[in-house]
């Protein structure tokens, strides 16, 4: 744990119960000496805010090598009993693949609660095309992929993939605070698709005009961690003027929903926190 | 009396301390469609509990319509002036509009600061030096858009030589932040004022350990971003409370030349 890590003296209730549905733990190749980054930096720094809930990838998965990742995120997660767990998908169609009927196997018999794929990082297809079998599967057992428009701004592809699979939740991250018009169409369209906070999606009545649009149930906290302070994300949707049933989905509750619905026991539901 | 923490996380507007929005937008903007209106954005500085906000144009203004969009904020500024000041927009590109515009906008249209953007070139950049006489001789706060980078370095040497004019170093925590530390000791009229859409953890903590709290200044960015957003970096840090009102609003106090004023407008807006 890094010396900044520490919780004020006397620990603060939030007023609604948070999960953070977007955080990274685990060592990663960009980090700066002193930042946070292991999974007991980030408990500690969701203690802070009263976060005792959270849905993470590890860093392993979003750079180096998924299986190691996913294994060391599963193992985290069994030490931390409110965590749920994202695994990073790779494509079916390469050299050694697992059958996609193995890796869901494997992912419900560890509980976990999300995909995430990174086309650009690990050089890939996203089309359904090149992966429609995984996405049918995923869609079957109602398992949410995560996608990451930082790192491939991917509006067209992410069209076909939630048109051509409707009952696949779909949850964008990286969206930037420019990008609504980009969105607007997209979530008229796809009623699979959820629109995510973190990193940068705090555009000047965001919350307002998309819950009022779509419903706070297609609007998700995460905060981005290590790279962003999960702080400020949840000042954006506490000081938005929607009433707190809004706000208490957003921070929480449309993540929790998503992920009931999973066809298998998600790991870190179980606990009430 | 709650925390300042406290209030934040529950988004209660903050009615106990004076407020300062040092960095906002009035008007159009040219990739989003939002409401820009002065009622707007008054319903959203009392749901925060900003209790000032100084506006400027959108960076595009910097063209052919930048004293039309001078005048947009001026209109904010004439309708409430207990709530609204304005930075002069001006750009070195048109720089035979610089010293015209400014006369303009402080000889009666009510303006407090003026606003510089890296699309007009280097701010060391002599087309410049006409605006920082200007402010220098007036004593007015220069709000100028950077991204820890060499703009920060040229704006630093800026400061340097005007010493009488505050330099607002915008974004500060985006980009390199060494470069804005190392330049704001260097340089005792340069402000590091805070909002970018990011919120790297620690920044204003280690701002505040190496620069200091008096020499931070709050900004919201809107209507680009939330307000709420911006100022839990600022209420969610690891700094004393008196800190957290110093960047709040106590330094812009002091930068705008501001009398005592009370935390809250006598009525509501709302």
């Amino acid at each position: 744990m890094t010396d900044k890590n520490r919780q004020p003296a006397q620990p603060i209730s939030a007023p609604w119960p948070i999960t953070d549905a977007w955080c990274r733990p685990g060592p990663y190749a960009a980090r700066r000496p002193g930042s946070p980054y292991s999974m007991a930096d980030l408990v500690a720094e969701h203690a802070r805010y009263g976060i005792r809930r959270r849905v993470c990838l590890h860093a392993e998965s979003r750079e180096g090598i998924v299986e190691e990742g996913n294994a060391e995120m599963s193992r985290l997660a069994a030490e931390h009993p409110c965590t749920a767990v994202i695994w990073t998908a790779l494509p079916p169609l390469r050299f050694g693949a697992d059958p996609v009927g193995a890796l869901m196997v494997r992912a419900r018999a560890a509980g976990v609660g999300m995909f995430a794929m990174f086309p650009t990082t690990f050089l890939h297809h996203l089309r359904p095309w090149a992966n429609g079998e995984l996405y049918a599967a995923m869609a079957e057992a109602r398992l949410p992929l995560a996608l990451d428009l930082g790192e491939a701004n991917l509006f067209d592809t992410i069209y076909e993939i939630a048109s051509a699979h409707p009952a696949l939740p779909l949850v964008l991250w990286g969206v930037m605070y420019t990008h609504e018009r980009l969105l607007i169409p997209l979530m008229d369209l796809c009623p699979n698709v959820h629109l995510g906070l973190a990193p940068r999606f705090v555009s000047c009545d965001g919350i307002e005009n998309f819950t009022g649009r779509y419903g706070a149930r297609r609007v998700i906290y995460g905060s981005g961690w290590p790279g962003q302070a999960p702080g400020p994300l949840i000042a954006h949707v506490a000081y938005a003027e929607v009433d707190d049933q809004v706000k208490g989905l957003i921070l929480g509750g449309s993540v929790r929903e998503l992920l009931q619905n999973v066809a298998w026991p998600v790991h870190g539901l179980e606990v009430q926190s | 009396m709650s925390s300042l923490f406290e209030m934040g996380l529950a988004g209660r507007p903050l009615k106990d301390i004076f407020v300062f929005d040092t960095h906002a937008h009035g008007g159009p903007y040219h990739v989003r469609d939002l409401d820009g209106c002065m009622e707007a954005h008054l319903r959203r500085m009392d749901r925060a509990g900003v209790d000032v906000t100084c506006l400027m144009a959108y960076q595009e203004s910097g063209g052919a319509t930048l004293e039309r969009h001078n005048d947009l904020v001026s209109a904010f500024i004439n309708a409430r002036p207990d709530r609204f000041k304005g930075y002069c927009w001006i750009t070195a590109n048109y720089p035979e509009r610089i010293l015209p515009e400014l006369e303009r906008c402080f000889g009666g249209l009510g303006f407090s600061g003026i606003k510089i953007y890296t699309y007009s070139g280097s701010y060391d950049d002599l087309r410049y030096a006409p605006m920082y006489e200007f402010a220098h001789a007036r004593r007015l706060p220069i709000l100028a858009h950077t991204w820890g980078d060499d703009s920060v370095r040229q704006l630093a040497r800026m400061a340097r030589q005007y010493p009488e004019a505050a330099f607002l170093v915008a974004h500060s925590g985006a980009g390199d932040v060494a470069i804005n530390i190392e330049e704001a000791l260097r340089t005792p009229n340069l402000y590091l004022e805070l909002c970018f859409s990011g919120g790297t953890p620690w920044t204003v903590e280690r701002l505040v350990r190496e620069v200091g709290a008096d020499r931070l200044i709050w900004g919201s960015d809107a209507t680009l971003f939330g307000i709420g957003q911006q100022l839990g970096k600022v209420l969610f840090a690891d700094i004393p409370e008196d800190a957290k009102k110093q960047i709040l609003g106590g330094n812009a106090r002091r930068v705008f030349h501001m009398e005592e004023v009370p935390c809250r407008p006598s009525t509501s807006t709302r």
